[in-house]
């Protein structure tokens, strides 16, 4: 494992920046290109609608431009992405079968100890395939299914088949028709009626080969009355060319469940963001989106809540941090379809050294959804003269009786703050650590003990030497 | 294009003003129509035949108030102004002479068309100079290494260009160093030919120290098919103070299309009103390029839009300096199958520290056939700031309403109480009595409380 000499400099903080040698069972050209395609889904011996579904996703995408609002994405050259690489040995249930590098990388970033510790399923991707999924038995007894997505299509067809591509569809946007073309790799998961799966289930993704595309896909159906919490994490290492990864995200929130599903992304400073995630939310269902994005060159990334039906609930908390030479674009969507459906936006923004965080959203109220509201919260923190916010907020009001309410502030950080904790001993950086603490502490609270910790950490780690 | 061509044959002036109106021309034929993909018009469409559009008719000059419109004797009896233009479509019938002591303090109020001749000088210094044919580049400005802002879609300069090209006539108002002008100067325009279209020009320069006020009303019977326009420039000097008022109250089937814009000089203040109430389609922007350092913008508007109205309000508070101060407050009511449109950016560029600047954005809502999309923005790269926005909207608060109708008030008419006092809230910023009993009258009757 070596970290790249070239961008050790701007990598200097990131801890997750060294690599495996590449060794790999497939790794297709570069380019995104039909016999790609078709290469993937052969790989995965796929059933022919998946293959049709595929080619046609690669048509719009072709169809599609570029999108000329958000971040600055001329520095991604599509064509020079790997779009396939499959790890040897993928797919894996038992730890003892993943090969030793793979095994080694995720041990590094702590993911078998994680699974001992507090969680109720483990996956891990390397590069385009998952290459270890598990689940306790306790919660496979009652049901619950999460598996990598290839094996819920293999052994869940028809549900499969229900919901996939049913809430984002390859016509949504330019970067969900990419991934409708190429997606490898993601979790299937299913939890029955009424089954509440208390503790959470976690899947790591880590990009490893220079110039690599992840284009993981995750379809999560949670039942009547069930509930679940799912986290994410990611890495990669710091290559001086830039990588390029595109999820895309599919939640079913059915009657009375209740759903969390968080992220901690901490992708190297060459990694290009651009993910979909979307919910959608049946009556009485309440889905909750924990967005933290202190990673990536460039993240574009807006977790929807669609609220069908009366009664439906979305909460989006997000934490975005951005430091030189990066664009967190990240936000929140609420769309209210049905009456009496409520939701909340909560984000919190810190740029420093040149970085620049935007916050971009929608709130949408159809008409006929009466008695619905949104309330929205912006708060962004400046750490010196060189960082930069923005907000974009989209506000659509098609109903009289709905009440939308945004509010957005700036802010430095406050040098009486500063002034007072330093005359109680501590030192400057200290005191910004702690005040920056105290500013995300609303999303940070709602993270599991150790991600909250590990956020921290990232956070104090990101903000040594940066006040003065 | 030929007719348009026709038409600048037309509109005469010298030799820098021709080439700069055919340059203009030129920018509005090589631009398209703003279209939806272009974020300052997300929500506005603009249907529009330039090939079918002529020229509003000329209107004789009158020499007494007396022959004007109906509309414009009732409005002329209720005004306090120091000095006035009437125009009816391309060109002012009507005018009232500034004071004596004024003139002779050096101030200037005349219309645009005689300032070219009379005032060659100062014209050719500020005329274009806030408001070109194209869109200002307000692109922000941000720290070296930071990932860049987007900049404004040329297709953002079509009117503009248009008005560049081929604007007729409007008032020019010039204030020197350290004068006062206590009674507001304005010009009333009207418009009486259906089907037609007028580019008008409004010029406004505060010198240093200097303090006018200004008011634009634009009244009309119904125009099926009409356009109005227009563009504002407002060139506020160091520690000079401008307050700027726009009424709208077109008739039914115009479409107004109006870019205002003040460049505001260190310690200097404007403040600005748009009142949006008539037309049919509405597209008032209203832009403070903060220039000097320690400069001051009050924003304020309020508007009511009923039936099939569109009204898009479009704001641009741009720091380009430290310690500047700006404040905006604008309010809506959408009624019926209206559609309300709220585009707000405060921007505070690199190095513009200290800066204060303030949004909100307050929506009632009366109709569920009606629409209101509010898109309140910041770009911000200054970090010793403090920048807030807000934006809401909702129905009539029902609290009060209950509160009203226990003291034994009808619903109709409670509803209408708390219509008239949310939009009259803004008012109360507004130190012009006469125009404000004016806006007053004009929220009543379209409330239907008067």
């Amino acid at each position: 494992m070596t970290i790249n000499p070239e961008v050790n400099e701007i990598n200097k903080e990131y801890e997750y920046g060294w690599s495996n040698p590449e060794r790999y069972a497939v790794k297709a050209p570069k380019g995104l290109r039909r016999d790609v395609v078709e290469m993937i889904s052969r790989a995965k011996d796929e059933p022919q609608w998946m293959l049709d579904f595929r080619l046609k996703a690669l048509d719009i995408f072709y169809s599609k431009p570029m999108p000329t609002w958000g971040a600055d994405l001329s520095g991604l050259n599509l064509d020079e992405i790997y779009y396939y690489i499959k790890p040897e040995g993928a797919n894996a249930r038992s730890w003892d079968d993943v090969p030793d590098d793979v095994k080694q990388t995720f041990e590094r970033l702590g993911i078998p100890e994680a699974e001992r510790a507090a969680l109720a399923g483990v996956g891990a991707q390397y590069e385009s395939e998952m290459v270890y999924h598990n689940l306790k038995e306790e919660w496979e007894k009652l049901g619950v299914v999460f598996l990598s997505i290839e094996d819920g299509l293999k052994e869940y067809p028809e549900l499969f088949r229900e919901h996939f591509a049913t809430i984002v569809p390859p016509e949504d946007n330019k970067f969900a028709a990419i991934n409708s073309a190429v997606w490898s790799g993601g979790s299937f998961v299913y939890v029955p009626k009424g089954v509440k799966v208390d503790i959470p289930l976690q899947t790591y993704f880590r990009i490893n080969a220079e110039s690599s595309g992840q284009f993981e896909r995750t379809l999560i159906i949670i039942d009547e009355g069930a509930q679940a919490h799912y986290i994410e994490g990611c890495t990669a290492p710091a290559y001086s060319s830039d990588s390029f990864h595109s999820g895309v995200i599919e939640i079913v929130v059915k009657e009375g469940a209740r759903f969390r599903y968080s992220t901690i992304q901490n992708w190297s400073h060459n990694v290009y963001n651009l993910v979909t995630q979307r919910a959608a939310v049946y009556a009485g269902g309440v889905m909750e989106w924990v967005d933290g994005n202190l990673g990536s060159k460039v993240t574009m990334k807006y977790p929807a809540c669609y609220l069908l039906e009366e009664g439906a609930r979305g909460e989006v908390l997000s934490i975005a941090m951005a430091g030189r030479g990066q664009h967190q674009d990240a936000g929140a969507k609420i769309v209210h379809f049905a009456p009496n459906t409520s939701g909340t936006i909560v984000s919190k923004s810190i740029s420093k050294d040149s970085g620049r965080s935007s916050y971009r959203g929608l709130v949408k109220i159809y008409e006929g959804a009466r008695g619905s509201q949104t309330n929205v919260e912006c708060d962004a923190l400046l750490l010196d003269d060189e960082a930069r916010t923005d907000t974009y907020p989209y506000i659509e009001i098609e109903e009289k009786d709905a009440r939308v309410g945004h509010e957005a502030t700036v802010s430095k950080i406050n040098d009486e703050q500063i002034l007072y904790l330093q005359s109680r001993g501590l030192s400057e950086d200290e005191a910004a650590g702690l005040i920056v603490r105290g500013f995300i502490e609303p999303i940070a609270k709602e993270l599991p003990l150790e991600y909250a910790v590990e956020l921290n950490r990232l956070i104090e780690l990101e903000m040594e030497g940066s006040v003065g | 294009m030929t007719k348009f061509n026709d038409q600048l044959a037309q509109v005469q002036g010298p030799e820098w003003l021709t080439a700069k109106r055919k340059e203009s021309l030129e920018l509005f034929t090589a631009l398209d129509v703003p279209q939806e993909n272009v974020e300052a018009w997300k929500y506005t469409r603009v249907d529009v035949d330039f090939d079918a559009l002529r020229p509003h008719g000329k209107r004789d000059v009158v020499s007494d108030v007396s022959a004007l419109p109906q509309s414009v004797q009732d409005r002329l009896t209720g005004t306090d102004v120091g000095a006035f233009l009437v125009l009816d479509g391309p060109d002012v019938v009507y005018r009232t002479e500034l004071p004596a002591e004024l003139k002779a303090k050096g101030v200037i109020f005349t219309d645009l068309k005689t300032a070219v001749e009379q005032h060659a000088d100062k014209v050719q210094q500020y005329l274009y100079s806030v408001v070109p044919a194209e869109v200002p580049d307000d692109t922000t400005i941000a720290a070296p290494g930071t990932t860049p802002s987007k900049s404004p879609d040329p297709s953002e300069g079509k009117f503009s260009a248009l008005a560049a090209a081929l604007w007729t006539n409007g008032a020019f108002v010039y204030v020197p160093r350290g004068v006062e002008v206590e009674l507001p100067l304005g010009s009333f325009r009207v418009m009486s030919d259906a089907g037609t279209y007028t580019a008008t020009r409004t010029l406004v320069v505060a010198e240093e120290n200097a303090q006018v006020t200004f008011i634009d009303e634009q009244d009309s019977e119904a125009l099926p098919g009409t356009y109005a326009i227009g563009a504002v420039e407002l060139v506020v000097k160091d520690a000079a103070r401008v307050r700027y008022v726009s009424i709208q109250n077109w008739g039914e089937g115009v479409t107004h299309i109006q870019r205002q814009r003040g460049d505001v000089g260190r310690d200097a203040t404007l403040n600005s009103l748009v009142v949006t109430m008539g037309g049919t389609l509405s597209r008032t922007e209203m832009q403070s390029y903060l220039r000097g350092q320690g400069s001051n913008s009050e924003m304020l508007a309020l508007y009511f839009a009923n039936r099939d109205q569109h009204f898009d309000h479009y704001t641009l508070q741009h720091h380009a300096a430290p310690n500047a101060y700006s404040d905006l407050l604008y309010k809506g009511v959408n009624n019926d199958a209206s559609v309300g449109v709220f585009s707000g950016m405060i921007k505070v560029d690199l190095g513009a520290q200290k800066t204060d600047a303030y949004q909100k954005h307050r929506t009632l809502m009366l109709s569920s056939d009606a629409r209101n999309f509010s898109v309140p923005q910041l770009e911000i790269n200054a970090n010793d700031v403090r920048c807030s926005h807000g934006s809401t909207t909702s129905p009539v608060d029902q609290e009060a309403l209950f509160f009203l109708r226990s003291r034994g008030i009808a619903r109709e008419v409670a509803e209408k109480m708390l219509v008239t006092a949310f939009l009259e809230d803004v008012l109360g910023r507004v130190p012009l009595k006469s125009v404000v009993k004016y806006i007053e009258g004009i929220i009543a009757r379209k409330v239907g409380a008067a």
